[in-house]
């Protein structure tokens, strides 16, 4: 081999290791920076959009706005209120109108970053007309003819929760009623946070057993992922959770443990032992390609030049999905996931296609969405490898 | 007849074609029938017609997009499902003399 040769290929190997974290940074930093300035819009222009109809916006304080048309230029018999609650994939800000006597008149999101799918099956759901028409100021009124959507479960209890203080609002401020107290979350602790804590057990553990042990604590941990995570719950890690993390937008820990304990455990590993247990022993996704492999014998492997540039597609597909989603502040404009996709059956056409893809080869190759495509992978790899240096850091100082 | 009719015999004909073309076909591979193996092959030949019946239905029915959903999902199903079920087939195979 050519000494040119062998320098190109320390230097891939040098950027490989160091370039990616470090262009990730930049990048990270671009689009952070972008995205912020970018969403320092006014609320009285997205009201402006919502209702053209309006002259002028009369603010009242607390959010809450008068409307006056050219009808009724100096007297206002409708009023305006925003407010905002956290959805799946942020906040979620929504406005309301009631008229003079209370009465929503129309209600409608100007501000949102839900998983287009999931969102839309809220809308096809018909929420907003449920909410029309109910009295702000008589208790409980609001939320009586609501029901939770079916599988955008967050997104629609975030819609009512949001509805509900914006009500309050223009309850307090124009009616001089007691706005309602806004409620602390709850601690939540249920199956998924139990099982998910047990899964990282198992996988601390099993990675420090003989190996055919390991192997048997591996399969159970990963068909008990897919059932229990996958299929009951629908809780992989996804691009969504990090990008809101990177974007400022922290769900509250009390309602959100699970992605905590998730996030946490993953980072804990990556100090103590330097490893990935979440891709390897817990993935319910890669659960499922390897329940495929078993079915199909999975005997296929990737030649090795293509498996390394197959990488960098994964990891070009990570800093621009991450990237993007920073630009544009939308935890979930980026998330090309298939994980929904496959457990609660919700997706677009292309990812029912990818999905389909995704199944069949792993049929006759080990693992191809996560070799090849799952932008999880890198970032935890990341992880992993900032854990690694910052203990090198600490034992040289 | 009808050209239902006709559409129905020619099916008929054809399973018959094909479910007697796969034993000549097993014996080439080398692959000795018994009746868990060909009721497995039948139930995958069911199966095979039900993938493409769903979604025609659909199609007729006026529900485009449902039946393409409903393909995808069935042609994946029926894949994984051939492939496994071929597997379990072909298990100890010996090579044909013909």
């Amino acid at each position: 081999m050519g000494a040119r040769k062998l320098i190109a290929r320390f230097t891939l190997l040098r950027i490989n290791k160091i370039g990616f974290g470090l262009v990730m940074l930049v990048f990270v930093t671009i689009g952070l920076t972008v995205g912020a300035l970018r969403e320092g819009a006014n609320h009285t222009d997205f009201l402006r959009q919502a209702f053209p109809q309006v002259d002028r916006f009369k603010p009242l304080g607390n959010d809450v706005y008068s409307i006056h048309t050219s009808t009724s230029p100096k007297e206002s018999h409708r009023y305006t209120a925003w407010a905002a609650s956290d959805g799946y994939a942020g906040p979620l800000k929504v406005a309301l109108q009631t008229d003079s006597t209370g009465r929503i008149t129309r209600i409608l999101f100007i501000e949102q970053h839900e998983t287009p799918s999931y969102f839309q099956r809220v809308q096809d759901q018909g929420l907003f007309e449920t909410l029309v028409g109910s009295n702000i100021l008589e208790s409980g009124t609001v939320s009586k003819n609501f029901d939770a959507v079916s599988g955008a479960t967050r997104t629609s209890t975030a819609f009512l929760d949001a509805a509900q203080k914006a009500g309050g609002k223009i309850a307090a401020t124009v009616f001089k009623r007691d706005a309602p107290q806004s409620q602390r979350p709850h601690l939540y602790i249920g199956i998924p946070e139990i099982i998910v804590l047990a899964l990282f057990a198992a996988a601390f553990a099993g990675m420090h057993t003989p190996s055919r042990m390991a192997r048997r604590i591996r399969w159970l941990s990963l068909l008990l992922g897919l059932l229990v995570l996958g299929f009951a719950f629908n809780r992989p890690l996804n691009l969504v959770f990090i990008n809101r993390l990177l974007m400022g937008y922290w769900p509250a820990w009390q309602s959100h443990l699970y992605w905590y304990l998730l996030a946490g455990a993953i980072i804990l590993v990556a100090f103590i032992n330097g490893r990935n247990p979440y891709c390897t022993w817990i993935c319910p996704f890669g659960a499922m390609q390897e329940c495929l492999g078993l079915v199909g014998g999975a005997k296929f492997r990737i030649p090795k030049r293509a498996h390394r540039s197959l990488q960098w597609l994964q990891k070009g597909l990570a800093l621009g999905a991450v990237t993007l989603g920073l630009f544009f502040r939308n935890p979930s404009l980026s998330s090309y996931e298939i994980f929904g996709t496959l457990f609660d059956f919700i997706g677009s056409a292309f990812q029912f296609c990818l999905l389909a893809l995704v199944m069949i080869t792993a049929l006759f190759v080990p693992r191809p969405w996560c070799n090849t495509l799952c932008p999880i992978r890198p970032l935890i790899n990341l992880v992993r490898s900032l854990a690694t240096r910052l203990k090198m850091v600490f034992r040289r100082s | 007849m009808s050209a239902t009719a006709w559409i129905w015999f020619v099916m008929g004909a054809l399973s018959i074609v094909i479910l007697l073309s796969a034993h000549v076909w097993m014996q080439d591979f080398g692959i000795r029938m018994n009746w868990w193996k060909w009721t497995l092959m039948v139930i995958w030949y069911g199966f095979l017609n039900f993938t493409l019946a769903l979604p025609m239905t659909l199609v007729g029915e006026g529900e485009s997009f449902a039946a393409l959903r409903i393909f995808f999902l069935l042609v994946v199903v029926a894949v994984i499902l051939g492939v496994g079920f071929w597997r379990l087939i072909a298990a100890g195979r010996k090579p044909s003399s013909r």
